[in-house]
């Protein structure tokens, strides 16, 4: 009897639940899907995570292929962003870019995401002792500056993208904890979490079935704007000599590289299409991501 | 107010020896043995042990941790370059004043424009001016600092040659390093003065105002900007924090010989005493300004004097 109750409840729950889902996402949908900005921004996206997936479609030429009686060609049909010092076509150098930077800002976001929504979450959830040792370390990390957190890190640690990786995590995962903890808070005493916890759900099941996807809101937008973040700090670790090494087209070490022709004017598409793919990219992120919170919170659009 | 003062250095306390252990934990971690880096290449195995023995580098790790921290409390003592044997002080603070100027000229820059032009969209929301400045500051959160500085040289020096390319010896040397490196704040203090703008002046206060007939520039400068301005505070601390993190990247950049120039070359030269010193001055730096901020706040926010101006704190 008592079991066949509790399945009862536990179906009727189930299926509010998620039509209630269904109805919060779609409504967020049609919100992005009225915004032109985040619906453009959402398309540049989707082109460079297709040059990611498959940069052999788009490049001419493989990212190391050099040729040295074809060094300095101004961007023309063939060669559309030119060709850098040691012959090497700078289109399908970016081209392979896409891949490295969007897996260092997507991976390192996935990391501070996890680690991050882990400690801000018992931060919110458990309050008293543990909170406050939580947000005391945050508050440490945070009070480095991030790149300066990330250089001191990548540093210690030596070059190449694992370290990058972890160092980006660090830097991201005091701020991320923050916000998943302001987030898990503002449903936390809810009547439903109550509810829940009445019929005896356990700490674990409260947070990730009850808590967590009513916050999810904020901590997407964030996880967004996060990932454009990482792509930048990538991009300046790498530029200063930290991060990914050279041959890697990594955009930011293409920049290094470049940095020795700036004052030649004749060879300006060396230090300019890099560039400009980090800031296509950031930008779309932040379109993106911008859309997002209005999408999730209509109110914070004036 | 003494007392939310007190309470604020207080707490800054334990935070710093935070920020201290973690530089620590990074100098530890790095890779080379201190000692054998500072005997030189051509030291003997018992020159090195006894430099060894001389650094302390022998003792436990908690009682090299309490000793670095005995250093920096009482002399600032961040230890020694491995490339020129000096105090890595020394040579950070022969460097420090060309970063606080670069950085000072750009949080001004940046504050000034960011507000004005916050407002102006604010005001104007959804006209012409507000698209474009919103877009201006949308662009410029995106643009890494470090290729925008490689363009404005491209464009102002090279193309133009209006300014120099590198090097500050003439104030025209500023120009581009300064409006480099206070782009991103300028775009972030933009975007910010215009949404808390937009917040207050939907609020019932300002339509009182505006009902008491009184001028729109009292209203907006008295009345709007007045309750708009806490979290634009806080986002200029913020900024001049990431702006003195973005000085290591645009004084690469332009060659301009500060702290960050000379971090960056000491990455190169693996000189690592001199990289994590400098992290850890930058954030003791930045702590500081943050607490200036903290008590700023006090002054502006009349609900923080009150707190303690009734002698207990409430509850919230």
């Amino acid at each position: 009897m008592h079991t066949e109750a509790m399945e009862r409840l536990n179906k009727k729950k189930k299926n509010k639940s998620q039509d209630k889902a269904v109805g919060v996402w779609a409504e967020v949908a049609y919100r992005l899907s009225r915004n032109r900005a985040a619906v453009f921004g959402l398309v540049i996206i989707l082109i460079l995570v297709l040059f990611a997936l498959f940069p052999q479609a788009f490049a001419g030429y493989g990212y190391d292929d050099q040729d040295y009686s074809r060094i300095f060609i101004a961007p023309c049909a063939e060669h559309p962003m030119g060709t850098d010092d040691l012959g090497r076509d700078i289109f399908s150098r970016v081209v392979y870019g896409t891949r490295i930077s969007l897996s260092v800002g997507l991976i390192s976001m996935l990391c501070s995401l996890l680690l991050g929504g882990l400690l801000g979450s018992l931060s919110a959830v458990n309050g008293g002792v543990s909170d406050n040792v939580i947000m005391r370390i945050c508050d440490v990390f945070m009070s480095i500056p991030g790149t300066l957190l990330a250089i001191s890190i990548c540093a210690a640690l030596g070059t190449g993208m694992t370290n990058l990786i972890i160092a980006i995590t660090i830097a991201l995962v005091p701020s991320f904890s923050r916000t998943v903890r302001a987030a898990i808070l503002t449903v936390k005493d809810q009547e439903y979490i109550e509810a829940a916890r009445a019929i005896g759900a356990s700490k674990a099941r409260l947070i990730l079935r009850h808590m967590f996807p009513n916050a999810l809101g904020p901590i997407i937008v964030r996880a967004t704007l996060d990932v454009a973040g990482g792509i930048t700090t990538a991009a300046a670790l790498s530029f200063i000599g930290l991060g990914v090494a050279p041959p890697t087209p990594e955009w930011g070490c293409m920049l290094t590289q470049a940095k020795q022709y700036i004052t030649s004017l004749d060879k300006w598409y060396i230090v300019v299409f890099p560039g400009v793919m980090i800031m296509i990219t950031v930008f779309a992120l932040n379109l993106f991501g911008d859309g997002l919170r209005d999408a999730f919170d209509p109110r914070s659009k004036n | 107010m003494a007392k939310y003062i007190g309470k604020r250095i207080l707490m800054m306390i334990p935070v710093l020896l935070g920020v201290i252990l973690v530089v620590f934990i990074m100098n530890h971690i790095s890779p080379g043995n201190p000692a054998e880096l500072l005997a030189g290449e051509g030291a003997t195995d018992e020159a090195v042990a006894a430099l060894e023995e001389e650094l302390g580098l022998n003792d436990p790790l908690y009682v090299q941790f309490f000793n670095y921290v005995k250093g920096i409390v009482t002399g600032f003592d961040l230890g020694t370059s491995y490339q020129t044997k000096r105090p890595v002080i020394d040579e950070l603070m022969d460097r420090f004043p060309t970063t606080a100027k670069l950085a000072l000229l750009s949080i001004i820059i940046s504050t000034v424009v960011g507000i004005t032009l916050g407002i102006i969209s604010a005001v104007k929301q959804n006209t012409i001016i507000d698209h474009i400045s919103t877009g201006f500051a949308l662009i410029g959160v995106s643009m890494p600092a470090f290729w925008a500085g490689m363009m404005l040289i491209l464009l102002f020096s090279i193309y133009l040659k209006w300014l120099p390319v590198s090097g500050v010896d003439t104030w025209t040397g500023w120009i581009l390093p300064a409006f480099t490196s206070s782009m991103v704040g300028m775009a972030t203090i933009t975007r910010m003065t215009r949404s808390s703008m937009l917040e207050v002046l939907c609020q019932d206060y300002i339509v009182t105002a505006r009902a008491k007939g009184l001028s729109e520039k009292i209203i907006i400068v008295k009345h709007a900007l007045k309750n708009a301005l806490i979290p634009i505070i806080t986002v200029v601390g913020i900024q001049l924090g990431t702006m003195l993190g973005g000085a290591v990247l645009t004084e690469s950049v332009f060659s301009i010989p500060g702290l960050g120039k000379y971090m960056v070359d000491s990455i190169k030269n693996r000189d690592y005493p001199v990289v994590q010193g400098g992290v850890l001055l930058l954030a003791i730096v930045f702590s500081l300004v943050n607490l200036l901020v903290d008590i700023i706040y006090a002054y502006v926010d009349p609900r923080i004097k009150s707190q303690y101006s009734r002698g207990k704190k409430r509850a919230d």
